[in-house]
């Protein structure tokens, strides 16, 4: 287990060896519209869609050269639509089929990708139930934006340096490293004019999302206009970054079940978090507005609560004179209606 | 004589021959440099210096009270805030006597009515009890707070070298020149850590969000060894210490420590304490915790006070110190830099005893005029406690 294969390539065609060999292969971005590269160029469209409109690329081939070539391409479409929210999207499904290959991996191999194509400090070990030591800093990178309890420093086993974990628990980990080397990788590309139909074909099913996603909000019952900074701050950050601090969260539904959204509608926000879970997320925002467990309907944080974590980002006018982002939110939407 | 006039005087006199004792940092050209004045008490920001002897030159001239530089490298660090262009920053703990936990505070501080003139001993006084001016808090250290200090600095460098395993040349520690100490970690990979890193950093030696049950100590869990790493190793240690203490007055201990080989025998713990079982717990939870500050770690772009050089509140050496000699470390002695020449002054507040070298001077009250050795006079005046006598 000493080379990599053309089936690692395939699967993990994100690393410096596979780009590599792609570039040996001296394959040029004009050829992509020749008949003889039809099945990249039709895996490339398929995979750039998949990722950006469900955040999922399905982890299954049957030819290793069509699959890694297809995503230098994807990349290259993706990029060519000059979208954040597109490209967030598309990382996080790339990150997403890679945690489903590297949860099957043998430990060796695990290991290799995340020395060679990430540089981490990582070896196996058999100590109380752990498998691998990961170095202390790529832990850290990784894992800090995590919100489960487990995941925190402080509860974690740490010695000289290193932090034990799981087989499942450093796939998890370079899921989120993947990602983050995918975002550095976008950068504005200028395709050859053959392409341009499938770009704007690609940009025709997924392009524009987020605007859309942001109008609908307006026209079910939430005025989007009339959301105080604060909230806005923190719907942009998770379509953003894709990351978001408990309170962060818990501020957010707590704020839009006052607000009289409606379930459906505060799943379809969160659905932006990276580590989003469709089925926790329905159980937490229900519980929230009190359709479950105690019952009882948990009111937003007040200003001065958001000033202590931090949560307030400054004043716009409406501010003035209010001390719950709830009231701002009336206020606006009634000057609105006028 | 101005006090401010004296004080500068004195600095001038110390750099003049003892600036070789401030640590150069690594990429100065990179790093922001800021300083306090005497006097008008100025504050200068944003000054970038391409070589290290631009900034002794500097030094010289103003003689300043304070010379902080960043703990972070920028692009172009004489510029704003929000244009320096951020390049990464040394990982930095502050552990001042404030944050310890002592009691003693409220015991040496002292305040003084600059309107009025009247002065006395109290924490926390926001009104002149005689003219209802505004008065001036000063903060006294003792044997006790730098002691605690000290012992909170122990355990950090327990948690950064066996936890995180940074080695002692990747330390760099020093005395705060007041009432803690300073420690960085120079190594070039924690340059990069973003701040929600430095946070979890942070709750690790806080001991924020401990859990536990996650951590083996409840019944049915994985059970911690006393070999065990991080806080789950730490914890059971403290625990065994502790009733093997507890052993020598409750006979129902032994029969748990010899219970006890290296995996912690949760439940027959459990069963013997009881509910105390929790209480000691969190017991051993505090005692393990360093009780850093937690916003000088998290902050990406703070200033501090440049390793080796003089505190404009005390004239005492923020001095570096290597991290396996701070047991030993004296600040009473080996941060007193200042010549022991005398200087007349007179007390403007109550003051407590204070140890110089080996030498006690004080308590001393309002008005009572004192021949100082001019490091401790320096450190009266500097304080707003004293005066000069002309």
């Amino acid at each position: 287990m000493t080379s990599w294969s053309k089936r690692d390539f395939a699967k993990y065609p994100f690393s410096p060896q596979a780009a590599e060999f792609v570039d040996s292969l001296g394959v040029t971005i004009d050829q992509l519209t020749s008949p003889e590269m039809a099945r990249v160029l039709e895996r490339a469209i398929n995979r750039a869609k998949e990722g950006v409109k469900y955040a999922v690329i399905e982890p299954k081939w049957d030819d290793d050269l069509v699959e890694l070539l297809s995503f230098p391409t994807a990349v290259a479409l993706v990029s060519s639509l000059q979208d954040r929210y597109a490209e967030r999207r598309y990382a996080l499904a790339e990150a997403r089929r890679a945690h489903l290959l590297l949860q099957e991996e043998d430990i060796e191999k695990l290991i290799k990708l995340a020395e060679q194509a990430f540089g981490w400090k990582i070896r196996a070990v058999d100590d109380e139930g752990f498998r691998l030591a990961v170095g202390l800093l790529h832990y850290l990178r990784n894992a800090s934006s995590f919100h489960d309890p487990h995941w925190k420093l402080v509860n974690r086993e740490v010695k000289l340096g290193e932090v034990f974990v799981t087989k499942a628990e450093a796939a998890r980990l370079l899921q989120e490293e993947v990602q983050r080397k995918l975002l550095e990788r976008f950068k504005p590309v200028q395709l050859p004019e053959s392409l341009q139909p499938y770009v704007e074909k690609l940009r025709g099913e997924v392009g524009g999302m987020y605007t859309e996603f942001s109008e609908h909000i307006e026209l079910e019952k939430l005025n989007y206009d009339a959301l105080p900074p604060c909230i806005k701050n923190i719907i942009r950050k998770i379509s953003e970054t894709g990351h978001a601090s408990h309170l962060e969260r818990f501020t957010l539904a707590s704020f839009l079940v006052a607000a009289n959204a409606s379930v459906d509608e505060i799943i379809s926000i969160f659905r932006g978090l990276s580590d989003f879970d469709e089925g926790k997320t329905r159980y937490q925002v229900e519980h929230i507005a009190g359709m479950r467990g105690s019952r009882t309907k948990y009111s937003p944080p007040s200003c001065d609560t958001l000033k202590t974590h931090g949560l307030c980002v400054g004043w716009d006018t409406r501010c003035g004179g209010v001390r719950h982002p709830l009231a701002y939110y009336m206020k606006a939407s009634k000057k609105g209606a006028k | 004589m101005s006090e401010a006039r004296f004080l500068k005087n004195a600095f001038a006199s110390y750099y003049a021959r003892g600036f070789d004792l401030a640590r150069e940092p690594k990429h100065i050209d990179r790093r922001e440099f800021g300083f306090t004045t005497f006097g008008e008490k100025l504050v200068i920001r944003h000054r970038r210096f391409s070589k290290w002897s631009e900034l002794r030159d500097f030094v010289n001239s103003l003689a300043p009270a304070d010379i902080m530089c960043s703990t972070a490298i920028y692009e172009r660090p004489d510029e704003p805030m929000e244009r320096k262009g951020w390049l990464g920053a040394e990982l930095v703990f502050d552990i001042d006597a404030d944050h310890v936990g002592t009691d003693c505070l409220s015991q040496h501080t002292s305040w003084f009515c600059p309107s009025c003139g009247e002065s006395g001993w109290g924490l926390g006084i926001a009104k002149c009890p005689a003219c209802g001016g505004k008065v001036e808090e000063i903060k006294w250290f003792c044997e006790n707070c730098l002691e605690a200090a000290k012992q909170e600095t122990i355990k950090l460098l327990d948690f950064l070298e066996n936890d995180f395993g940074f080695s002692e040349s990747e330390i760099l520690l020093c005395f705060s020149g007041h009432r803690g100490f300073h420690v960085h970690v120079l190594s070039d990979e924690v340059m990069s850590l973003d701040q929600q890193s430095r946070k979890e950093i942070v709750d690790y030696l806080l001991g924020v969000g401990l859990d536990f049950k996650a951590l083996g100590f409840a019944p049915r869990g994985k059970p911690p060894m006393l070999t065990s790493g991080g806080w789950r190793g730490r914890v059971a240690r403290r625990i065994y210490d502790l009733l093997f203490e507890k052993a020598r007055e409750d006979e129902r201990i032994s029969p748990i420590l010899e219970k006890w080989s290296d995996e912690m025998p949760v439940s027959a713990v459990l069963e013997v304490l009881g509910r105390e079982y929790w209480k000691l717990l969190e017991r051993a939870k505090e005692e393990v915790a360093t009780h850093v500050d937690s916003v000088v770690t998290t902050d990406l772009h703070r200033i501090m006070r440049l390793p080796g050089t003089l505190h404009g509140k005390t004239g005492l050496l923020a001095k570096v110190i290597s991290p396996s000699e701070i047991d030993s470390f004296d600040p009473f002695v080996e941060a007193v830099v200042l010549p022991k020449s005398v200087v007349s002054v007179s007390v403007k507040a109550p003051i407590p005893e204070i140890r110089l070298w080996n030498e006690a001077y004080g308590p001393f009250e309002r008005g009572q005029r004192v021949d100082a050795p001019k490091a401790l006079g320096v450190l009266l005046i500097a304080k707003g406690a004293a005066k000069l006598v002309e």
